[in-house]
C-alpha cells in the first residue's frame, strides 16, 4: 500500500468517526429523553392511581381535591414533551408510539375521574376533549390554539387524541362521541365542534373561566399598583377584594392599606397610619 | 431522501479533512531545499498587462509592477490594450518613454486567451507572468516567486490572492472567501494538485509554452485550461504563499454572479474536456479526489440548496401561522430547558461546517500574516455562500449542461 493509498484510508476513518460520534449523541440524547418522558410517565401515573384509590377507599369524592391543578399540569407538561419528542424523532418511532398510546390511556383514565369527581360533588369541571388525525393540516393550528389556551388558563383540562394511533380504547372513546371521521374535532360539554376553532370562540364557550381570568388581571393590576407605591416585593402583599371600588391590603404583616378605583378607572392608594401602628404595638 | 443527504455530507466532510490533513503533511524535502539556495538567481520575467477598458485601474497594475523588488534590468511589463473603447490607451502614453515598458495594441477577438497569445509571440525572456489590469502586486512577490523556480521541477508558481481594499459587504465577503482558498490553495500545492493557474500573477516558465502550445480559449476560463493541460503533463505548479496580490472583487451582486458563473462554467466544461484525467491513479490525488469531488461539490450544492432553503423555510411558515392564530407572547424562560434543545444529526454537522469554516479562515490568515482573523466578513461569507452561491452555482450548471456560453465580462 503506497502513501496516497494509506491517506485517503486514514481521511476515511476520521470521516467515519465523526459520522459514529454524531449518529451516536444524537441517539443517545434521544435516548434521554425517551427515558426522561418514561420517569414523568411514571410520575403521572402514581398521582392517578392514588387518587382513584383514595376514591375507592372513601366510597365517596373527596370533594376537595378537584381545585387541585397539579395532575392537569402534569399531564399537559406529559403532553408537550410527547409532542416535542415525536416531531424530533418521528412518528414512526416505536417507543414514541408505546409512549403515546400510553399517555392516552392516562388521559381518559384522568377525565373519566374528573367526571365521576364533577358528579358527586356537584361542580363543573372545564374540560375539552380533542381528537385529531394525520395529514390535518388544520389539527397543526388546532394544535396551537390549544396550546396558547392551555397557557393562558392552567385549570382547564384538555385532553388530546391522535384518532391514527390505531389503539382500541381510543377507538372506544370516539364511537362514544358520533362525529364522523373530520377531524380537527372539539368535545365541549357533550357539543362536537368540527372544523378549526379559534381562541375567542373557544372562550366563549367558557365564561367562567374569562370571568376568573379578568378578575386575577384586575388584581394583578392592583398588586402592580401597590407595588409601585409601596416598594414591597409581590410575595410579601397579600390583597382582598371588598368591592370592584375597594381593595384593601396587608404587606407583611405590619401594615395595612386601601386601594380605591373610580368610575373612570383611576386608582388613589391610602395606607392606614393607625393600624400600621397598632401591629407594631402588637409585635412589642 | 434522508440517505441522499447523509451520503453528500459525508463526502463533503471526507473533502474537507483530506485538505486538511493534506495541508499538515509537510513538505519537508521542498522547504529544506528551498533553505538550502543561498543566492536567489533573478530569472528575466515578462510580466503581460492585458486589459480591455481599465482606464481606472490599469496604472495602479503597472505602477505597482514598476515598484517591484526585482532588478530592473530582468523584468518587462508588457501591456496589452486589446481594444478598449474608452481612454484606456490615452491613460498609457504616460509610460511610453519607459524603458522597463512595451505597450501593445490590438483589435478586440472577444476573449482574452487572444491577448495573451498576441503577447506570447513578442517574448523571449525565461519567465512569463499575467497580471490583470485590475489587480496590483507586493512589492516582494516576484522576488519570493525565485526561491520555488530554483527547483527546475517548478514550471509555474501562483501566488496569494486577497480581495484588496473591500469597500460593499460583498466584497468583504469576497475577502474571507478568498482566504480560505488560500488554506485550500496551499494544500492543494502540497499534493500538487493546483488545477487553475489564476489571472492575477501567476507566473510560467516560458517553455510551458514553447512545448504545450499557446492559451486556448477554453470556455473564457483559459487560466484553469492551462493549469490542467500541466497537470496532464506532469508539469508542477507550485504555490508562493507569501507572494501577495491584491485584486478587486466584484462590488454588486450582478457582476460578482456573472464572474462566478463564467468560474463555475468554465471548471465544469474544463474537467469535462480533461476528464480522461478523472480516477486515473497516475494523476494521483488530482485525478482521484479533487478533480471528481471538485465536480461533485458543484452538484451537490445545487441539490441541497433547494433542500436546506426548505429546512429554513418551513419551521419560519409555521412560526407565522401560529402568530397569526394566537398572537406572539413574550414569555421566553430565563431557564432553558434542555429537553426542548433541539439536537439533530443536521445541527451537529452544521456545527462542525462552521468550526472547519473558521479554522480554515485562521489557517488561511495565518499564511498571509493577517493579523485580523475573525472578523465581520466571516458573517457576510456565510450568509453570501447560503444565499447567493447557489443562484451561481445552479446557473453555470444548467449552462454547463446545455453547453450555452457564458461572456467573459
Amino acid at each position: 500500500m503506497n502513501a496516497d493509498q494509506k491517506k485517503y484510508i486514514f481521511v476515511l476513518m476520521i470521516t467515519i468517526g465523526i459520522f459514529i460520534i454524531v449518529f451516536g449523541l444524537v441517539n443517545f440524547l434521544n435516548n434521554q429523553r425517551l427515558e426522561s418522558l418514561d420517569d414523568l410517565q411514571r410520575k403521572v401515573t402514581i398521582d392517578l392511581i392514588a387518587n382513584e384509590t383514595q376514591f375507592d377507599l372513601l366510597k365517596t369524592a373527596p370533594c376537595g381535591s378537584i381545585g387541585d391543578t397539579i395532575l392537569s399540569r402534569e399531564l399537559g407538561e406529559l403532553g408537550q414533551r410527547l409532542d416535542f419528542a415525536e416531531t424530533n424523532q418521528g412518528t414512526n418511532n416505536s417507543s414514541v408510539i408505546q409512549l403515546k398510546k400510553y399517555y392516552s390511556l392516562l388521559q381518559v383514565k384522568d377525565y373519566l375521574l374528573m367526571e365521576e369527581l364533577a358528579n358527586k360533588c356537584n361542580v363543573e369541571i372545564d374540560s375539552i376533549l380533542y381528537f385529531y388525525g394525520d395529514n390535518c393540516p388544520e389539527c397543526t393550528k388546532q394544535g396551537y390554539v390549544l396550546t396558547e389556551l392551555k397557557d393562558r388558563y392552567p385549570e382547564l383540562r384538555i385532553y388530546s387524541f391522535d384518532t391514527d394511533l390505531d389503539f382500541s380504547v381510543i377507538e372506544t372513546f370516539t364511537s362514544l362521541y358520533d362525529f364522523g371521521q373530520i377531524y380537527p374535532t372539539l368535545i365541549i360539554g357533550n357539543e362536537s365542534y368540527q372544523g378549526l376553532q379559534k381562541i375567542p370562540e373557544i372562550e366563549e364557550l367558557f365564561p367562567e373561566l374569562l370571568e376568573r381570568k379578568k378578575d386575577l388581571d384586575e388584581l394583578n393590576e392592583i398588586t402592580d399598583f401597590i407595588i409601585n407605591n409601596v416598594n414591597e416585593s409581590k410575595e410579601d402583599i397579600s390583597i382582598t377584594k371588598v368591592s370592584d371600588e375597594k381593595y384593601t391590603f396587608i404587606v407583611n404583616d405590619e401594615y395595612t392599606g386601601v386601594v380605591l378605583v373610580d368610575v373612570e378607572g383611576v386608582k388613589t392608594l391610602e395606607i392606614d397610619k393607625e393600624k400600621s401602628e397598632s401591629f407594631v404595638d402588637l409585635q412589642e | 431522501m434522508e440517505i441522499f443527504l447523509y451520503i453528500s455530507l459525508f463526502i463533503t466532510l471526507y473533502f474537507q479533512i483530506f485538505l486538511l490533513v493534506s495541508f499538515f503533511e509537510k513538505n519537508k524535502k521542498n522547504e529544506k531545499e528551498r533553505a538550502a539556495i543561498g543566492t536567489i538567481e533573478y530569472l528575466t520575467t515578462t510580466i503581460i498587462v492585458p486589459c480591455f477598458n481599465e482606464e481606472s485601474t490599469v496604472e495602479k497594475t503597472i505602477d505597482s509592477l514598476l515598484l517591484l523588488d526585482y532588478p530592473k534590468d530582468k523584468i518587462t511589463i508588457m501591456v496589452i490594450d486589446d481594444g478598449s473603447t474608452d481612454t484606456t490607451w490615452q491613460v498609457l502614453q504616460k509610460y511610453k518613454d519607459n524603458p522597463q515598458i512595451s505597450l501593445k495594441q490590438k483589435t478586440n477577438e472577444g476573449s482574452k486567451f487572444a491577448a495573451l497569445n498576441f503577447a506570447l509571440t513578442h517574448i523571449e525572456t525565461e519567465l512569463v507572468g499575467v497580471l490583470d489590469a485590475d489587480s496590483w502586486v507586493d512589492s516582494k512577490s516576484l522576488k519570493y516567486y525565485m526561491e520555488f523556480f530554483a527547483d527546475d521541477q517548478v514550471m509555474a508558481t501562483i501566488p496569494s490572492m486577497v480581495i484588496g481594499r473591500p469597500q460593499s459587504t460583498l466584497q468583504k465577503a469576497q475577502k474571507a472567501e478568498y482566504d480560505i482558498g488560500l488554506f485550500a490553495r496551499k494544500a492543494f500545492a502540497n499534493i500538487n494538485s493546483i488545477y487553475i493557474t489564476p489571472g492575477p500573477f501567476s507566473v510560467f516558465r516560458k517553455e510551458v509554452f514553447d512545448t504545450l502550445g499557446p492559451y486556448k480559449e477554453a470556455h473564457h476560463t483559459e487560466d484553469a485550461e492551462i493549469a490542467l493541460r500541466m497537470q496532464r503533463h506532469h508539469y508542477k505548479i507550485a504555490y508562493s504563499e507569501k507572494s501577495i496580490v491584491y485584486t478587486i472583487g466584484p462590488r454588486s451582486l450582478r457582476p460578482l454572479i456573472k464572474q462566478r458563473v463564467r468560474w463555475v462554467y468554465g471548471f465544469i466544461r474544463n474537467i469535462y474536456d480533461y476528464r480522461d484525467m478523472l480516477f486515473k491513479k497516475k494523476y494521483r490525488s488530482l485525478g482521484l479526489i479533487v478533480l471528481p469531488l471538485g465536480i461533485f461539490r458543484v452538484f451537490i450544492t445545487v441539490v441541497l440548496f433547494p433542500l436546506s432553503l426548505w429546512l429554513i423555510v418551513l419551521p419560519l411558515i409555521n412560526w407565522v401561522e401560529k402568530i397569526s392564530l394566537v398572537g406572539y407572547s413574550f414569555n421566553i424562560g430565563t431557564s432553558i430547558d434542555w429537553y426542548f434543545v433541539n439536537i439533530t444529526q443536521i445541527n451537529l454537522f452544521a456545527i462542525i461546517g462552521l468550526f472547519l469554516s473558521l479554522m480554515t479562515l485562521w489557517i488561511g490568515r495565518e499564511l498571509i500574516n493577517d493579523k485580523r482573523k475573525f472578523t465581520i466578513d466571516i458573517v457576510y461569507m456565510l450568509f453570501m455562500y447560503t444565499f447567493i452561491a447557489p443562484l451561481w452555482l445552479i446557473k453555470s450548471s444548467y449552462n454547463a449542461l446545455l453547453s450555452k456560453k457564458s461572456s467573459w465580462r
